[in-house]
């Protein structure tokens, strides 16, 4: 299928699609399983609450559950829910790190690692590229070589041929 | 019985050093004989474990209680099945069973390694019994299978509820054999490093047993999904808990050791990166296992606190020294010829998704041990779960899918942005409408749509390159367009198995992005009555006891209606075992393509009962996935007929010769 699409019409479109969709992230409302969802289970199993109630019949996920429940029901914010349960039950509660302070390396490691990779990647095959063009003049070089060893061999076998005559 | 058992081990602890040390001594003193004795060793180590394995089996069969084993995690009620689960259940019975895996894979590798690589086995040997040593001598002295109590119970503890499930036979010897299998690309790796034939002959040698490893690893965790996903009911089948973690990460690790050693096969290039990742991906084996059994991270998985972690984590380190120590060693003769046309080439985009399949299992790493470090630099305890695992690996998961896509349209050595974007224009565009069409479909989430846009544009990529070489063979061969297919994927089995396994891969993604779509309710109902959700009905018919000898279910029956249509009858249960307190859950689900109604029994009472029920769009198509991934890795294991045929005319030539 022969299309005519420069590379810039091709990432434009690519853009345009990418951002469109992002636009149409939508707000969900707050109910008691979009925090239970971000709480691990006191019990020891390392599940999240939402997971540990359903499967275990936990007592302790019941309770975090309940009061959640309640508290949603007095008109708390997500917010203060979650910062009740941090204060009372510590920040182990939470299924994943908060994104301040020490815990902030843990968020941005990763990202960063893979940046060193790529760079690193970069690196190497700027390397390989240049090795290439190495390899390349290398090549021409012995191409040359071979040329010139051949005309002589020709000549050689030429003047072999006039000496048998 | 149990003395043969404790004896088998013993002995097999003694050959296995003997095994070990007379290899590496034969290859130095070159003498045959004792090469040949250190294999007889490793073979004879196999026969002992396996009558070890068979002794304890024995022992589970026959109820004897005086073996620690036996009356930890059995008991006279269990089923023959579980019976013989149970031998891997606990930690005693799992070394063993790993210990046996691996002199089974020695032998194996002795038998098909009795013509070739005769300079690499001795060493390959070497390895694997130092290794094997390593697990028997755990055996014999911390963690005895064949232990025996002072007294003799009535009857045993029994084996957790939560194993008892058809999942318990499969997923643990399949995790295990793809634990097992890395071993032996990595003993073939150290014995060239030592040897210093850095050449791709290992990698050739090792190419299938790394497929097959690569194949169980993730079968096992595809089955392990499985059986959470029906056992622990919770609606879901990966929760990013640090055991998980571990049976995941050398499973990465080895899927970008899988593709990154096809550019040293074709280019001789990444020598050094090969030997990393192949060394980290036993590494992370260990790692897992010491997660296990060391008790140091929390998890529903694992086996309890003990020392053994301890010792684990001393092998892992004498493992890396000694790896890290031959590699430096040898970092001067691994320097290849690196040669790359271009940036934008298939070589190129190799070493792309190998910095995205190291980030995703660094990012898991980092992850599961981040506890530890908080605890130590703050001294406040911390959790990193699910929702951190998939705010950072899902950005890039998706960029490995969009490579997954890409890869098939980059040429080898260059590929010109002019013809890339030529290549890429039409699968974007369909996915792109693709996408506009779901956006249509009231699908609103940017992750699914972004997940599925890429899903459609990777399956078109992997369709046409199956149909354009279809197509080529027609047109040129004259073949049907049937034969035309065939022949395709027969002539390039590792090619067009590879598109196979990644269009599976494709399916789970998915598969994964219908998580975004699970609807949950929780409802209490009177005999009778029903409820409501999404389009089904759940009629409430009423609950049946059902006693036995060793647990008592309490089913509860509900009728499914699908608009209206009657289309299952569901029994969640509530089973308590004898010598539990807790009961068990074991949940009903409706299964259908588009979604699976899953319903699990939270609580009961005379005329009444509370479920809770959850529609789970898409999840069947990971089983489906699964097994096409495993039918595409089967693809790139057949038998090369062509070379089978050259190889033995070479045979012939040379024995003519």
């Amino acid at each position: 299928m022969n299309f005519k699409c420069g590379p810039k019409t091709a990432a434009v479109l690519l853009i345009i699609f990418t951002v469109s969709f992002m636009l149409a992230i939508k707000a969900f409302a707050l109910t008691s399983g979009e925090i239970t969802k971000g709480f691990t289970c006191t019990c020891g199993c390392n599940m999240l609450v939402s997971a540990c109630e359903g499967s275990m019949e936990c007592t302790p996920a019941k309770e975090i559950t309940d009061q959640v429940v309640q508290m949603i029901e007095a008109g708390q914010s997500k917010e203060e829910i979650i910062q009740y349960f941090v204060n009372t039950k510590g920040e182990k509660i939470l299924a994943a790190p908060t994104k301040k302070g020490f815990n902030l390396i843990a968020w941005i490691l990763p990202f960063l690692a893979i940046i060193l990779g790529a760079g690193g990647i970069y690196i190497f095959i700027d390397k390989c590229l240049i090795s290439g063009k190495d390899t390349a003049a290398e090549s021409e070089n012995y191409n040359k070589k071979q040329v010139s060893e051949g005309k002589y061999l020709a000549l050689f076998e030429k003047e072999l041929k006039d000496f048998e005559l | 019985m149990s003395e043969i058992g404790l004896y088998s081990i013993l002995i097999a602890m003694f050959l296995a050093a003997y095994s070990s040390f007379t290899a590496v001594v034969g290859i130095k003193s070159r003498r045959g004989e004792m090469i040949a004795s250190a294999e007889n060793a490793a073979v004879a180590v196999f026969g002992l474990l396996s009558l070890a394995s068979v002794a304890l089996i024995y022992a589970l069969i026959t109820r004897d209680f005086q073996i620690e084993y036996v009356a930890k995690y059995s008991n006279r009620s269990l089923s023959t099945v579980y019976t013989l689960a149970a031998f891997y259940a606990g930690q005693k019975g799992s070394l063993l069973f790993w210990g046996w895996f691996l002199s089974l894979y020695t032998a194996i590798v002795i038998f098909q390694n009795r013509r070739k690589n005769r300079e690499l086995l001795p060493w390959v040997l070497a390895v694997m019994m130092a290794i094997n040593f390593f697990f028997i001598f755990l055996m014999v002295f911390v963690t005895n299978p064949f232990e025996r109590l002072p007294y003799t119970p009535l009857d045993g503890q029994g084996l957790n509820p939560m194993l008892q499930n058809p999942g318990m036979i499969f997923h643990p010897p399949t995790l295990f054999l793809g634990y097992v299998g890395f071993t032996v690309p990595f003993a073939f790796a150290l014995a060239a490093l030592i040897t210093g034939q850095l050449g791709d002959d290992w990698i050739k040698t090792t190419r299938k047993w790394t497929v097959i490893s690569w194949l169980f690893l993730a079968a096992g965790n595809l089955l392990g999904m499985e059986w959470a996903y029906v056992e622990l009911g919770w609606g879901g089948y990966w929760a990013w808990d640090p055991v998980e973690n571990a049976s995941f990460m050398p499973w990465i690790v080895g899927t970008a050791y899988l593709h990154s050693v096809m550019i040293q096969e074709k280019r001789d290039m990444l020598k050094v990166w090969n030997m990393v990742l192949i060394i980290l991906t036993f590494l992370l084996t260990i790692f897992g296992t010491f997660i296990t059994r060391s008790g140091l991270i929390a998890s529903v998985h694992s086996f309890g606190e003990s020392s053994l972690g301890w010792m684990f984590l001393v092998f892992l380190f004498v493992t890396l020294i000694i790896s890290v120590g031959l590699l430096i060693y040898r970092l001067p003769d691994l320097r290849s010829k690196n040669q790359l046309d271009s940036l934008l080439s298939r070589e190129s985009s190799f070493l792309y998704n190998n910095l995205l399949f190291v980030g995703i299992a660094f990012t898991v790493f980092w992850g599961t041990l981040f506890p530890i470090i908080s605890e130590a630099v703050r001294g406040v305890k911390i959790t990193v779960g699910p929702p951190f695992y998939n705010a950072v690996i899902t950005p890039i998961a998706l960029t490995l899918l969009f490579l997954m896509g890409v890869c098939p349209l980059i040429a080898w050595r260059k590929t010109t942005l002019k013809n890339f974007c030529k290549k890429i224009f039409f699968p974007a565009v369909i996915s792109a409408a693709g996408a506009a069409l779901l956006y249509i479909l009231q699908i609103r989430s940017f992750l699914v749509l972004i997940t599925l846009a890429l899903c459609i544009f990777v399956s078109i990529n992997l369709f046409l390159e199956f149909f354009n070489g279809m197509r080529t063979r027609h047109t040129l061969l004259q073949e049907g367009y049937l034969r035309a297919l065939w022949n395709l994927v027969a002539r390039n089995k590792r090619r067009y198995g590879g598109h196979i396994v990644h269009f599976g891969v494709v399916l789970l993604f998915v598969a994964m992005s219908g998580n975004a779509f699970n609807v949950e309710k929780q409802v209490t109902v009177n005999k009778g009555e029903s409820f409501k959700i999404k389009q089904y009905i759940l009629k409430y018919e009423g609950l049946a006891e059902y006693p036995t000898a060793g647990k008592d279910r309490v089913v509860a029956s509900l009728t499914v209606f699908n608009d209206d249509k009657k289309v299952a009858v569901l029994s969640p249960e509530k089973v308590l075992f004898r010598g539990q307190e807790q009961p068990t859950t074991e949940v009903a689900i409706h299964i259908t393509l588009k979604e699976d109604l899953y319903v699990i029994l939270a609580g009961y009472g005379k005329d009444w009962a509370t479920f809770k029920v959850l529609v789970n769009p898409l999840v069947v198509w990971l089983w489906i996935g699964g097994v096409i991934m495993a039918l595409g890795t089967v693809v790139v294991m057949l038998p090369d007929r062509r070379k089978r045929k050259q190889s033995k005319s070479e045979d012939s030539c040379a024995e003519a010769t």
